[in-house]
């Protein structure tokens, strides 16, 4: 459990927290406030690392356990001294917001003080008994979800063999593990992240793997409370109870699976492009290449997406045809790089996606 | 209609997995498009992305719930804030009224599927439905005659085979692997079958899904391989694992263990010395059952001269073993034929204080179905309960079902060929 702490502080926090951090030297002037930010980066942590881990396992195989940790710590070590001067007025942010809070709180009257305590009470009952729940029940339960047993199989394949070759390798030679899936790794990966730090800790777990699901659903509710709220504070309440009543959705809160993985990225996404086209601002256009990117790196549906992104941004974008085509191409560069060149890989040179479909014994 | 709409607009209508209230977008997003003019590029674009988004997971999605789970949360987000845009300067009264009917359409949606959240509630929180094999794959990681020259054959679909591979250590060959191609297709002999599977693919063992039996006529060849040349090593849940036999069983192996190592007394029901009106030797009905609800049967009778009859409803009928504690920490199989007309309600069930283990039920077929369960005692038994019939509460106190020999024996038995064989002589 404590090794699962670790894990989950350091990928989702600290690492989310660096990549928050670094990307807000671009940020200027523009919107959305230092927390918004913060919301959304608590989800891109453990997304970039698995990126890493993909073109260090690609380009770099069969290296130690201690080299792949080595350099992923470097590379957010270098983000984290890039980025040290947004740090601190994060922090400041982050206590101006508790201040106003409790300033707000102060001056209001009785009766807003007991709505305000009404609906505070609600929603932190719901996210205590949930997390009491999970943390005692759901999250030690084996991992029996398809999707979740042939993305964590194929981590731990990545894992042993420290290579990438054996994501177009059909069937796994040594188990004869059979696989047919379409999405890029990174779900995976996430699994051999955990069994490389694991490593260190002489343990062979999959707390944190399984743990992704219920992180990203809560980070989704997060997000889908913090956008509704703008509108009216009951309203966001009420949006919450209709999303958590729907069963898929309710699901991803306590079974194992990338759904709300892929499906943050996705709307993170959204919210960049909506951010890019309002702010015209270059940090936004990075973010949504970006976030983009990874949203296709977390799953097809993400890859689909990802290019309607650039589309629309192409479209709406204001200004002459040149500008935009710039714009989008800088986009799509990002998309690419953060995620769609697995599927140029696959679909040129590995199982064919989308235009071909062959079956590979050998790769590299 | 109604499967077009859960598919090809499953985004709004899927009312079971998504909620019922992603369909009001339809609407806004008219309204939205009336309003165009006034609306600013990133309001556009947004929706834009969402209907495209919309319109490729209604044409390639296949209706499938997770795939359309991908737009519900910014669904949700988009009918509030076009909706709160609507009504947002109404009075109290007006947003009161609304936030209710939203309120009562969440409230009705829980309730509708309250079982599938039941289920899933059992099966992830409070963990009393458990359907993972635990023990065959730690039975599995536990075998030390499996090398490199030899290999399990995984016979599963979906969630078997990937927590096979996830949770063993051991070595698998897929079903969907390219070299079984042929062995699907090609009718060989069984004798050439079984070389192919020993020689050729080194599959010293079979592990193999009950869905993978009954689904697929493809597999005919491998049926016939694993009735005739391989014993049940473990079974649990909907997973067995096979093992190829190391040399045929002969006729005295037989009835070394059939005619003298029995374990249940009186199983085919011979003997009834408190006469045809009560229970059979050996054997006690359980609280539901009334002594004019037990008969001797003469006419539907599958072994020897007597069956049993039980009219009734909710009832035990069962064999208690004495001699209990020899078997602590053994594996036990039993069979026993039960005809009735009634479906699913009868099953066989061995308790030993602590575990219990069932058949499958019988499928009301009206015909004799040899119904089998595997058991392994738990060391700490505190009694060992076999219930010959088991029958659950229908409300059906007159249905009616008849019994006939019954066996329990020590070991694991091959239930795979009785299993296939009654379901192919009906």
């Amino acid at each position: 459990m404590i090794v699962f702490l670790v894990e989950l502080i350091l990928t989702n926090l600290i690492f989310s927290a660096i990549i928050c951090g670094a990307s807000l030297r671009f940020k200027n002037q523009a919107k959305p406030s230092s927390l918004e930010f913060l919301l959304f980066s608590l989800g891109l942590g453990p997304a970039f690392t698995t990126l890493l881990l993909y073109y260090l396992l690609l380009f770099l195989p069969r290296q130690s356990t201690l080299f792949y940790l080595l350099f992923v710590v470097s590379v957010y070590l270098f983000l984290a001294i890039w980025g040290r001067r947004q740090f601190l007025p994060l922090l400041k942010d982050f206590l101006e917001k508790v201040n106003e809070i409790k300033v707000n709180f102060k001056r209001a009257t009785t009766s807003r003080k007991i709505e305000t305590i009404i609906f505070s009470s609600l929603l932190l009952l719901f996210f205590v008994s949930f997390i009491s729940l999970y943390l005692s029940h759901t999250l030690f339960l084996p991992l029996d979800g398809t999707d979740a047993l042939k993305y964590g199989t194929l981590g731990k394949i990545f894992y042993s063999e420290k290579s990438m070759a054996y994501r177009w390798i059909r069937p796994y030679p040594k188990t004869g593990f059979y696989f047919d899936m379409n999405s890029a790794p990174s779900f995976s990966l996430l699994m051999t992240w955990e069994r490389i730090l694991d490593s260190f800790f002489h343990q062979e777990k999959d707390l944190y793997y399984k743990s992704v699901s219920a992180y990203y659903a809560l980070l989704i509710l997060g997000l889908f409370i913090f956008w509704l709220s703008k509108l009216g504070k009951y309203l966001a309440l009420l949006g919450t109870l209709a999303l958590i009543s729907s069963f898929s959705f309710f699901q991803t809160l306590i079974t194992q699976h990338l759904d709300s993985y892929r499906i943050f990225l996705l709307m993170v996404s959204w919210i960049c492009l909506a951010y890019a086209l309002k702010d015209k601002n270059f940090f936004f256009l990075l973010l949504l290449g970006i976030s983009s990117g990874l949203a296709a790196f977390a799953h097809t549906i993400g890859a689909i997406l990802a290019t309607f992104n650039c589309l629309a941004l192409l479209i709406f974008l204001e200004g002459g045809l040149r500008a935009r085509f710039r714009k989008t191409a800088l986009a799509g560069l990002l998309v690419i790089l953060f995620g769609w060149f697995h599927y140029l890989l696959d679909i040129f040179f590995g199982f064919g996606w989308i235009f071909f479909n062959r079956t590979i014994t050998f790769w590299g | 209609m109604a499967e077009w709409l859960k598919v090809r607009l499953g985004v709004f209508f899927n009312f079971e997995y998504l909620g019922n209230l992603n369909w009001i977008v339809i609407p806004l997003l008219v309204y939205f498009l009336v309003t165009l003019k006034r609306r600013k590029r990133w309001e556009k674009a947004l929706v834009f992305v969402y209907l495209a988004a919309a319109a490729v997971l209604g044409a390639a999605g296949h209706g499938w719930s997770r795939y359309l789970l991908t737009l519900s949360p910014f669904t949700l987000i988009l009918a509030f804030s076009l909706g709160w845009e609507i009504i947002g300067h109404k009075s109290l009264v007006w947003k009161g009224g609304i936030s209710l009917l939203i309120l009562v359409a969440v409230a009705f949606n829980i309730y509708q599927f309250r079982n599938k959240y039941d289920y899933f509630w059992k099966q992830k929180v409070s963990a009393t439905e458990d359907p993972f094999p635990h023990e065959l794959l730690k039975f599995i990681n536990g075998i030390d005659d499996l090398g490199e020259d030899s290999t399990v054959l995984v016979c599963a679909y979906s969630f078997s085979f990937h927590a096979y591979h996830y949770y063993s250590q051991k070595s698998g060959l897929s079903y969907m692997d390219p070299r079984m191609e042929a062995y699907y297709f090609k009718r060989r002999n069984d004798q050439e079958d079984l070389e192919l599977l020993k020689t050729q693919l080194h599959v010293k063992y079979i592990y193999l899904d009950w869905r993978f039996i009954d689904n697929d006529w493809r597999y005919e060849s491998l049926r016939q391989v694993i009735r005739r040349y391989f014993d049940l090593a473990y079974q649990e849940k909907e997973g067995s694992l096979y093992r190829l036999r190391e040399k045929p069983w002969s006729e005295g192996d037989l009835e070394k263990i059939f005619a003298n190592d029995l374990l249940l007394r009186n199983g085919s029901f011979e003997d009834w010395s408190e006469g045809p009106q009560a229970t059979p030797d050996f054997f006690k009905a359980g609280d539901n059952i009334a002594g004019s609800m037990v008969f001797q049967e003469e006419n539907e009778v599958k072994v020897g001269k007597f069956a049993v009859k039980i009219v009734g409803d909710n009832f035990n009928f069962a064999q208690s073993l004495p001699n209990f504690k020899e078997l602590r920490g053994q594996n036990l199989t039993m069979f026993a034929w039960l005809k009735t007309k009634v479906p699913n309600k009868y099953r066989l069930q061995i308790y030993d204080g602590i575990n219990s283990s069932f058949s499958k039920r019988h499928s009301g077929s009206g015909e004799w179905e040899l119904l089998q369960i595997n058991h392994r005692v738990d060391p700490k038994a505190t009694m060992l309960l076999v219930r010959t019939i088991q029958a659950e509460k229908t409300g059906g106190i007159y249905d009616a079902v008849f019994a006939d020999g019954a066996l329990l024996v020590k070991g694991n038995w091959n239930t795979f060929y009785i299993y296939r064989k009654s379901r192919e002589e009906k």
